[in-house]
């Protein structure tokens, strides 16, 4: 059994009195997990996240990290170790270079200054911004500056690392750059939670999915479970991933004798053919 | 993003071969030149400055000099005006250099008003170029650090990062906002164009408060406390950088000694 990292409890969240964003929410959330968040836009996952950093206190229910009840003494604890990226990169850069920019979280956590500075720039490496380093975000490009806002939260170096939307507004390549990142910090041990309307990247990513719809968790399984509920589906407005497709109709049609798991990449699915 | 047709004195800073000087040596070496060039009052020690700045900006910190003196232009209007008004007076005019009539008074310029004229001019543009020595070679981030070293509040310095991070981000929005109001024909005559303009401020100060709530959620998410800590970086100071200050301070005791001499 994988350790159990965060674990919500009957977690529900207003913004104001009359409508809960989030409606009794229970789960865990065990070490290296590849968990994707599906859901219509305002279905609740964006507040979600921020109640599992901390950023938000929930209504009712709870938060424990690692068994430890969150209130708001030990709070700190929760945000040092599950770190968000934000959807709009513009809404997290605050600083004027991208050095310092990267070494705010570090800075923030109190730590000596030399390992602010070693993980900042290991950050930078690994995010491939070692070009831009002395330079100001606002003279860099999107794709650039989703990278800094990543290189945020991996200089935090997180347990867990949520990333809200982050396929929305990059082009195909950095994308594809995205992928390989999240591939990377999952090699890492870390845990990784995305949120995306993309449901051929979540089925090619999570081992997990989630959904929300209306601010209530309605389908939590593994990626074949949820895609196959076609009433689950339906309710949340989501799709079939087209490769499942793609693999039930050939099934259907007689070319895929074996039985198994529809594959979940590319190359997989010409082993199988 | 690359805005290549705004490329302001900010960009300069990022790029200026003086970067790498010791901040806080930069800042005060700005400012003692800008204290000595007024508290000198003299032709000299301006003239002296200002060539001198010249060099540093434009020969050690490799700005282009078209860039320099195209930023050296925007305040060229005003201090050329402001020495204009000093140099011409009204009146009858005895004794003056240059006279014309003007309307019921005469315009005319005497030997003392022409030199306070030069005089002052050459001050304020001496002033400026010693200014632009820390503008052009010293990002936002690094000043602010001098700041914190002369103990201002930690508040102001927090407001003055925020404050200078968002400048740039409401000037994009703003761009945005433009852009697609003028796309619908929101500037096509003068009326229309006042009423776009007031829609799209209205609407960025909405925008900006909704935001505000977003960027403070990603300031708590890493760890924000009410303290903004903001990486500095030590730039060591070295002898290479001092022999600079040497040479102005040897240029200036020249300067004196003949100014002495003469007088």
């Amino acid at each position: 059994m994988r350790e159990k990292i965060l674990e919500v409890d009957h977690l529900s969240f207003a913004y104001d009195r009359d409508r809960d964003t989030l409606k009794d929410i229970c789960l865990a959330i065990y070490q290296r997990e590849k968990i994707a968040v599906l859901g219509a836009n305002g279905a609740g996952k964006t507040t979600f996240f921020l109640n599992l950093n901390g950023v938000r206190e929930p209504t009712n229910g709870e938060i424990r990290y690692r068994g430890e009840t969150i209130v708001r003494k030990n709070i700190n604890r929760l945000r040092r170790n599950v770190g968000i990226v934000f959807q709009d990169a513009d809404s997290q850069i605050i600083a004027s270079t991208v050095k310092a920019e990267v070494a705010f979280g570090p800075l923030n956590m109190k730590l000596p200054r030399e390992e602010v500075e070693e993980r900042t720039l290991r950050a930078v490496r690994e995010m491939k911004l070692e070009d831009h380093v002395m330079r100001p975000p606002h003279y860099l490009s999107g794709g650039e500056k989703k990278r800094v806002s990543i290189a945020d939260i991996l200089a935090m170096d997180s347990e867990v690392m949520i990333f809200d939307e982050p396929t929305a507004s990059l082009d195909p390549v950095n994308a594809q750059v995205l992928e390989e990142v999240l591939d990377q910090i999952e090699q890492k041990g870390k845990t990784v939670l995305l949120s995306t309307h993309d449901v051929d990247f979540a089925y090619r990513f999570a081992q997990r999915v989630l959904v929300f719809c209306g601010g209530e968790l309605i389908g939590d399984g593994t990626a074949e479970e949820i895609f196959r509920d076609e009433s689950l589906l339906r309710k949340a407005n989501l799709k079939k991933p087209v490769l499942m497709q793609l693999y039930d109709l050939l099934k259907e049609k007689g070319k895929i004798g074996k039985p198994g798991a529809c594959p979940k990449k590319i190359s997989d699915f010409a082993a199988l053919l | 993003m690359h805005r290549g047709h705004e490329i302001s004195a900010d960009t300069y800073s990022y790029l200026s071969a003086l970067r790498e000087w010791n901040t806080t040596y930069k800042v005060a070496f700005s400012v003692g030149a800008l204290v000595t060039v007024i508290a000198a009052d003299s032709v000299g020690v301006s003239a002296v400055t200002l060539l001198f700045m010249l060099f540093l900006s434009v020969g050690v910190g490799k700005i282009p000099a078209r860039d320099y003196f195209r930023l050296m232009k925007i305040p060229l209007a005003f201090i050329l005006l402001g020495g204009a008004a000093i140099t011409a007076q009204f009146g009858s005019g005895a004794d003056s250099l240059f006279r014309t009539r003007f309307f019921l008074t005469n315009l005319y310029v005497t030997q003392s008003s022409l030199t306070l004229g030069i005089h002052v001019t050459l001050k304020a543009f001496s002033a400026v170029s010693a200014l632009y020595l820390m503008t052009l070679s010293t990002p936002m981030g690094e000043i602010i650090s001098v700041f914190r070293k002369i103990r201002v509040p930690v508040l102001i310095l927090e407001l003055m990062h925020l404050i200078y991070r968002y400048i740039f981000i409401l000037s994009e929005t703003n761009q945005r906002q433009k852009d697609s109001a003028g796309s619908r024909l929101g500037y096509c005559d003068l009326k229309t164009s006042f009423r776009t303009f007031s829609g799209e401020l209205a609407n960025l100060l909405v925008l900006s408060m909704k935001k505000a709530e977003t960027y403070y959620d990603a300031m708590e998410a890493r760890g924000y406390e009410g303290n903004a800590l903001f990486w500095e970086e030590t730039k060591p100071l070295t002898a290479g950088q001092l022999l600079y200050a040497g040479l102005y301070l040897a240029l200036l005791l020249g300067t004196f000694c003949l100014i002495g001499r003469r007088g």
